[in-house]
């Protein structure tokens, strides 16, 4: 009779349930968990291995998309140095001198005879990664001259289609006005004259017609030449 | 008097084989349900194969891909922000040389120079009559330096700025 203690009479649900409760735990970590387990996880690699794949996809057409992009930029935008651009300026004058340092790109350029000199804006409005500090035209002894300076900054690129146009000013015209022609005369047929200009240069003017593209024959009188500039101012001149 | 401790012990051990009896039975109970819980994962788990290497493999190709593309898309912004930079030079450009307009409407002059910086443009230039200065038309300030009356024409520094 002592061999059986009395709780188990006492205490029989409670030994069945606590029972109950710890073989379904005991098999619940033991058995079902881990296969519980190893299939939710295979569950979350299929749900990211669609997620990924069509990541995936995303990311080509992106890729795609940004290569024909990349492909129409390249085309377009290409890297520019110093030595660049002054073939670039060649086409619009003579480079005289090039200087290039880190900071600092000066160019200097004849643009005599060119028909339009500020040309150059054109064609640095094509430009970006430069800064534009001076252009500076001179004209002297009939030549016209360019000095650029540029200050490039970390990427310089040459834009080969610009968007918009700088519009540049035309009939302005670049030169001293030259001094008052002494031509000698030769010969007096009429209203036309036989004159020698300069050294040697014998031509036949009249009235209205221009010695060099500033000063034009107004009359010969007294033997006195009667020049006018394209300025508008006259000038007498004796004949030597 | 009645002797019920034989009846007790009885009784205690009926009650204890019982017990053993309902354990053993909720144990096999619990573990046959475990078994074909497991047997049911096991077979779901072999219907979804493992991907784990593959998974793997996609997405250090889509990270190397993502990688790639933020470089790429960073060069593309800079292009496109090169392109902006381009056309605010051009913007700037013609702004210069809108500075130049007035002496358009000077009549027949020539330039001797230009010094044209980001803040102001200063030309020198020959004009027949000083009066032609008076037909600058002012869109923009202008301040004349310095005249410089000559035989053969008038020679004048003006400095043109920015409205």
């Amino acid at each position: 009779m002592d061999s059986y203690p009395m709780w188990i009479v006492r205490y029989t649900n409670v030994i069945l349930v606590c029972w109950f409760l710890c073989v379904s735990l005991g098999l619940g970590l033991w058995v079902v968990k881990p296969t519980f387990d190893q299939y939710v996880g295979r569950l979350i690699e299929e749900r990211q291995l669609m997620i990924e794949t069509s990541r995936a996809q995303a990311l080509r057409e992106e890729m795609n998309r940004l290569k024909a992009k990349l492909s129409e930029f390249k085309s377009a935008i290409l890297p520019l140095d110093a030595m660049t651009l002054a073939n670039q300026f060649n086409q619009r004058g003579d480079v005289m001198q090039v200087k290039a340092s880190v900071d600092r790109w000066t160019f200097h350029v004849d643009v005599t005879g060119q028909p339009n000199p500020f040309d150059f804006y054109g064609l640095l409005g094509q430009v970006s990664g430069l800064l534009i500090e001076t252009i500076e035209f001179q004209s002297a002894d009939q030549r016209t001259t360019v000095r650029l300076s540029l200050r490039p900054e970390k990427a310089v690129r040459w834009h080969i289609y610009a968007s918009q146009p700088v519009n540049t000013p035309a009939g302005l015209q670049f030169g001293q006005i030259a001094e008052c022609p002494s031509p000698v005369l030769k010969a007096q047929f009429g209203d036309r004259l036989l004159v020698e200009m300069g050294s040697s240069q014998i031509q036949h003017i009249q009235a209205g017609d221009w010695i060099d593209g500033d000063w034009r024959l107004l009359a010969y009188r007294e033997r006195r030449f009667i020049f006018k500039n394209s300025l508008g101012r006259t000038c007498v001149q004796k004949s030597l | 008097m009645l002797n019920l401790t034989h009846w007790r012990g009885a009784l205690i051990r009926q009650r204890y084989l019982w017990c053993v009896r309902w354990c053993v039975f909720l144990t096999l109970s619990l573990g046959s349900v475990a078994l074909s819980a497991w047997v049911m994962l096991s077979s779901l788990i072999q219907d979804l194969p493992n991907q784990t290497e593959e998974l793997k493999r996609l997405r250090q190709s889509n990270d190397a891909l993502a990688d790639e593309l933020v470089t790429d898309r960073e060069f593309v912004m800079e292009l496109a922000q090169s392109i902006e930079i381009q056309e605010q030079q051009t913007a700037q450009l013609s702004s210069r040389l809108a500075r130049l307009h007035p002496v358009g409407h000077l009549g027949s002059l020539r330039l001797l120079s230009i010094v044209d910086d980001r803040s102001k443009t200063t030309i020198r230039l020959q004009l027949g009559d000083l009066s032609q200065l008076h037909q600058m038309v002012s869109d923009s300030p202008f301040v004349v330096r310095s005249i410089d009356p000559g035989v053969h024409a008038v020679v004048a520094e003006v400095e043109l700025s920015d409205g």
